[in-house]
C-alpha cells in the first residue's frame, strides 16, 4: 500500500514538473528585460494613479511633450520643438506629426487639452490635481477645480492639430520640466469616450503612444508585460523586445529569482544590502525622497528656536544611514535633495548651498542649556510619531535614544502607528514631532521649498518672511530672473533649517543589484527605470 | 432536513448583515481616511469625500451599501487600485487562492489521512512513530520555513518548478505553495486521524464486525473510516476557510497574484469598500462552508440525521 501510494505521488509530481518544463511561446527568441517591482500596478490612468509602480509602467509606454536625456536634461518627446513668451506665460509647442497611439491615430494638440482638464476637472478628484492646480499655473485650472469656471476655459488650445499653446497665469519657470511627468501626458479623447470609466484598468483599455505598449496584465496580477510599440515614432531607437515586471515582495524570493535569472534587476533591502555591497552587480540608485521630522510650532516648547536646534543636532545622521538604513543612503543636512535640480550656472543645487544643522552633540546640548533657560523647565517629555514600517521605526528609536543620551531632561515618546493614521494626525495637528518625507514632483527646489507656507501645512507656523519669499519666487519678478530666483530658493532653504524648523534626517537612496548583461536603463530623479534605450545581451 | 436548512440560511443572512453594519461602524472610527495624503489639501480631500460620498451618515453609507451589494456591485477602490470596481479586483485574485487553498487542502487530508490510518494499523512501529515526527514538525514549524525549504531546493538547485508564479505555467506554479500550505493540514489530520483510528480499533462494534468474518479492507475502509471521518470533518471545515482565503505569507514569498495580503493593505491604506467586501465574502465561505459540513455529519453518520429529524419532529 505505501508503495503504491508512494509511486502514486511520484507519477503526480513528475507530471506537474513536465508542465513546469514547457517555455513561454509568447516570448521565445524574444529579448525581455525582467525587472523585480515591489507592488501590483494599480491602474494604466497617468492622470488618477499615485504609485511607483504604475508611473514607472506608464513612464515606459507614454511620452508627454518633452522628456529627460539621459543625462537628464529636458528635450522634445511629442513636442518636436518650442518658443516662450518673453513674459513667461505662454508656451507655443509644435508637435511631431508622426507621433501616433498604439490605434494608429495620429497624437495631437487636442490630446493633451482632454488630458488637463481631467486632471483639472473635479469629477475626475484626481490626487494630483494639485499639479495643474498649484503647480503648472495654468490659466482657470484652480477656478476650474473649484467649480467657479467652466473646463473650457483652461488656459490651453489648439490652434491646429499639431500645435499646442498653453497660457499661463504666473511665469513657471520649470513647466518644462512638469510635462514630462504623468499626470499631464496626453489621452486619446476618441479612445477614453469608447472606454469611459474603464479607462486605464485592463491593456484593452490602454493605449500607449511612447516605446512600449502594455501586453499582458491581470487586475491584481504579479506579472505585467511591455513590448515594443511598433507605431513608436522612435522605434528604430527600442532595441529590446520588450519589459515584464514581475511582482516580488518577499526579497530572500527575489534573490533567488534574481540568481535563477528570473528577474534581471531589483532593489535591496535591510540585511542583503550588506551582503552584497561588494559584488560587482551591486550598484547605488541615488533616490529623492527626502526624510525629515516635521515640527509641529503650535505645541507647547516647540515654538523655541534653541530647543528645535538641541533636538535637529542631537541625532547622528551617519550613523543612521550606515548602521542602521546601510542602502545607500546619506545624510540630509538640508530639504532640497542633491541632483535634483541643476541652476542657471550648471551646477546642482546643492553644490553651492550650504549645509545645516549638522550633528554636533556638544552644541546641541549648548542649545539644550539655554531652551531650558528659556523656557524655565528642567525636563520636557516629547512625542514623536512614526509610521510601522521596520525602516522608519528603526530610525525613529535611534533618534529617541540619541535624543535622550545628548540632551539629558529629554525624554522621546514614540508613538507608532499606520502611515494613514500619521498622516490624519499631521493634518488634525494633533502630534509634536513626526517623522516623515517628501518626494519630489517635478524637477525644482520649489518641489520641496514652497509646502510650507502659513495655514496651509501642519507645520503649524506664522512665517511672514517664508511666506513672502516663496510668493516672489513664484508669483512675483524674481520669478523670471533664472539667477536672483536661484539665489533666493537658498534664502528659503536658509529661512527653513536656520532655527530647525523642520528636521532633515535622510535623503533615501535604493541599493539595487543588476545583471551585467543588461544596461542602458535610465534613471531621472522625479521619474525612473525607462527601458527605451535598454540593451540586453545573450551572455 | 429542508426547514434546518431555510432556517440556517436565513439566520446565515441575518448574521451577514450584523457582520457588515459592525464593520461599517469600526471602520468609521479608525485612525485615519483614505484620503490623507500629504499632497492633498482640505478641498480636495473634501472633494474626494463628496465623489466616494463618504461625507454621508455612516447608516445611509450601510443602507446604500447593501443596496449595491445584493445587485452584486461591491463599489469602487478608494485608493489601493483607485476609481476600479472592487468586483474586478477581486475577480482574478480570488480564484488563484481557492484553488491554492483546495489543493492545499486535498493534498494534506489525503496524505494526513493515509498516515494516520496506517500508523494506527501498525501501531507503535517505524510507520507509527514516523506519523508522530511529522505531526509535531508539521504542526509547531511555521509555513514559510517549509515554504523556503522548497523555495530552495526544489526550485533554485533542482530546477524542478518556478521559484516565483508564472501566469504562463499555471499548473507547475502552484506545487510549491500547494507543498508549503498543506503541511499544516497533513499533520493536523494525520494526528487526528491516528487517534481517532486508534480509538475505533479497539471499539467493541470493530470486535463484533471482525467476528463475523468480514474481510480486513471491509472492515477498515467502511466500518473504520467512516467512524474516523466524523471528528475530521469538524476539524477540516475552519482548515478549508483559512487555506482558501489565502495565505499572506505564502503568497509574498511565491509572487502568487491572490487575495491573501489584499485584506491587510486595504486595513492598511482605509480602503473602506476592499476590507468590507473582503470580510463578507470571507463570511460567506466560512458559513457556507460549516453549513455544508453540518449537512455532510448527516450523509456519514446517520445518528445525527435521525437525532435532528426527531427533534424537529418533536
Amino acid at each position: 500500500m505505501l508503495k503504491r501510494a508512494s509511486s502514486l505521488i511520484m507519477a503526480g509530481l513528475l507530471l506537474l514538473t513536465m508542465a513546469a518544463c514547457g517555455s513561454n511561446p509568447v516570448q521565445a527568441d524574444k529579448v525581455f528585460a525582467n525587472y523585480g517591482i515591489e507592488t501590483e500596478l494599480s491602474s494604466m490612468d497617468a492622470q488618477v494613479v499615485t504609485d511607483g509602480t504604475s508611473f514607472t509602467i506608464i513612464e515606459n509606454t507614454t511620452e508627454g511633450l518633452t522628456q529627460f536625456d539621459k543625462n537628464s536634461v529636458i528635450v522634445p518627446a511629442i513636442a518636436e520643438s518650442w518658443e516662450i513668451s518673453e513674459d513667461g506665460m505662454t508656451y507655443t509647442f509644435h508637435l511631431r506629426k508622426d507621433a501616433k497611439w498604439s490605434n494608429g491615430t495620429p497624437v495631437t494638440a487636442n490630446d493633451f487639452i482632454f488630458a488637463w482638464k481631467r486632471l483639472a476637472d473635479p469629477a475626475t478628484a484626481s490626487d494630483y490635481q494639485f499639479f495643474i492646480t498649484d503647480v503648472s499655473g495654468i490659466r482657470n485650472a484652480n477656478a476650474i477645480a473649484a467649480g467657479t469656471a467652466a473646463l473650457d476655459s483652461l488656459g490651453a488650445e489648439a490652434p491646429d492639430e499639431h500645435t499646442l499653446v498653453v497660457y499661463l497665469e504666473r511665469p513657471v519657470p520649470y513647466f518644462l520640466s512638469l510635462v514630462l511627468f504623468p499626470p499631464m501626458f496626453p489621452v486619446n479623447e476618441e479612445f477614453y469616450n469608447s472606454v469611459k470609466e474603464l479607462y486605464g484598468q485592463s491593456k484593452d483599455a490602454t493605449l500607449a503612444n511612447g516605446p512600449f505598449m502594455l501586453t499582458y496584465w491581470e487586475q491584481g496580477g504579479t506579472q505585467i508585460t511591455v513590448e515594443r510599440n511598433p507605431e513608436y515614432y522612435a522605434k528604430d531607437e527600442v532595441t529590446i523586445d520588450g519589459v515584464n515586471f514581475v511582482v516580488v515582495k518577499d526579497a530572500q524570493s527575489a534573490l533567488l529569482a534574481y540568481r535563477n535569472g528570473d528577474i534581471d534587476k531589483f532593489t535591496l533591502t535591510g540585511e542583503l544590502v550588506e551582503q552584497f555591497e561588494n559584488d560587482p552587480e551591486f550598484s547605488i540608485v541615488d533616490g529623492s525622497y527626502l526624510w525629515y521630522i516635521l515640527v509641529n510650532h503650535k505645541e507647547a516648547h516647540l515654538d523655541n528656536a534653541e530647543l528645535r536646534l538641541a533636538l535637529a543636532t542631537a541625532y547622528d545622521k551617519q550613523a543612521i544611514c550606515s548602521g542602521i538604513l546601510k542602502d545607500g543612503s546619506v545624510p540630509a543636512d538640508y530639504f532640497v535633495p542633491t541632483k535634483l535640480a541643476t541652476g542657471p550656472d550648471g551646477k546642482d543645487f546643492r553644490e553651492t548651498s550650504p549645509v545645516y544643522l549638522e550633528y554636533n552633540p556638544a552644541s546641541a546640548l549648548a542649545h539644550w542649556e539655554k531652551a531650558k533657560k528659556e523656557l524655565a523647565i528642567d525636563s520636557l517629555e516629547i512625542s514623536l510619531i512614526v509610521e510601522d514600517t521596520e525602516s522608519a521605526i528603526a530610525v525613529a528609536t535611534f533618534i529617541q535614544d540619541a535624543i535622550q543620551k545628548n540632551l539629558p531632561g529629554i525624554t522621546v515618546k514614540l508613538e507608532t502607528m499606520s502611515k494613514k493614521a500619521r498622516l490624519q494626525r499631521q493634518s488634525d495637528k494633533d502630534y509634536q514631532l513626526s517623522l516623515t518625507r517628501w518626494g519630489p514632483d517635478y524637477s525644482d527646489p520649489m518641489t520641496y521649498l514652497e509646502q510650507f507656507k502659513t495655514n496651509t501645512t501642519s507645520i503649524g507656523w506664522d512665517n511672514a518672511r517664508y511666506d513672502a519669499l516663496v510668493d516672489e519666487v513664484t508669483f512675483g519678478r524674481t520669478a523670471l530672473e533664472p539667477v536672483a530666483r536661484w539665489e533666493m530658493m537658498k534664502e528659503i532653504e536658509k529661512e527653513l533649517l536656520q532655527n530647525a524648523d523642520i528636521m532633515p534626517v535622510y535623503q533615501k537612496n535604493n541599493a539595487v543589484l543588476q545583471k551585467k548583461n543588461l544596461t542602458g536603463i535610465e534613471e531621472h530623479m522625479t521619474i525612473g527605470n525607462l527601458f527605451k534605450h535598454a540593451v540586453k545581451t545573450t551572455d | 432536513m429542508s426547514r434546518y436548512i431555510l432556517k440556517r440560511l436565513i439566520l446565515a443572512v441575518l448574521t451577514l448583515l450584523v457582520i457588515v453594519f459592525v464593520l461599517f461602524l469600526m471602520l468609521q472610527y479608525m485612525p485615519g481616511s483614505p484620503f490623507n495624503d500629504e499632497k492633498l489639501n482640505a478641498e480636495q480631500v473634501a472633494a474626494l469625500k463628496s465623489k466616494y460620498g463618504l461625507d454621508q451618515p455612516v447608516y445611509i453609507r450601510f443602507f446604500k451599501y447593501v443596496s449595491h451589494m445584493v445587485r452584486g456591485d461591491f463599489g469602487l477602490s478608494y485608493n489601493i487600485q483607485k476609481n476600479v470596481p472592487i468586483s474586478s479586483m477581486i475577480r482574478g485574485r480570488l480564484p488563484v487562492s481557492i484553488r491554492l487553498g483546495a489543493q492545499a487542502v486535498l493534498l494534506g487530508t489525503l496524505l494526513g489521512l493515509v498516515l494516520g490510518v496506517m500508523a494506527a494499523l501498525w501501531h507503535n512501529t517505524f510507520v507509527d512513530t514516523l506519523c508522530t515526527i511529522v505531526s509535531v514538525v508539521g504542526v509547531s514549524v511555521p509555513s514559510f520555513v517549509f515554504a523556503f525549504f522548497l523555495l530552495y531546493n526544489l526550485g533554485f538547485k533542482a530546477g524542478l518548478f518556478p521559484i516565483l508564479y508564472k501566469v504562463t505555467l499555471p499548473v507547475s506554479s502552484t506545487v510549491l505553495p500547494t507543498l508549503a500550505l498543506s503541511m499544516f493540514p497533513l499533520a493536523q489530520i494525520a494526528r487526528f486521524s491516528r487517534t481517532e483510528m486508534l480509538e475505533v480499533l479497539g471499539s467493541d462494534y470493530m470486535l463484533f464486525a471482525e467476528s463475523k468474518g468480514l474481510t480486513s479492507f471491509r472492515l477498515h475502509a467502511v466500518h473504520a473510516l467512516r467512524n474516523v471521518l466524523i471528528p475530521i470533518i469538524t476539524v477540516l471545515a475552519p482548515l478549508i476557510v483559512s487555506l482558501m482565503t489565502g495565505s499572506m505569507v505564502i503568497e509574498k514569498i511565491f509572487s502568487v497574484p491572490g487575495v491573501g495580503s489584499l485584506l491587510v493593505t486595504a486595513i492598511q491604506s482605509n480602503d473602506y469598500n476592499v476590507v468590507v467586501s473582503l470580510t463578507f465574502i470571507y463570511c460567506v465561505m466560512y458559513i457556507g462552508i460549516m453549513l455544508v459540513v453540518d449537512m455532510l455529519y448527516g450523509v456519514i453518520d446517520p445518528r445525527i440525521r435521525l437525532t435532528k429529524e426527531n427533534s424537529h419532529e418533536g
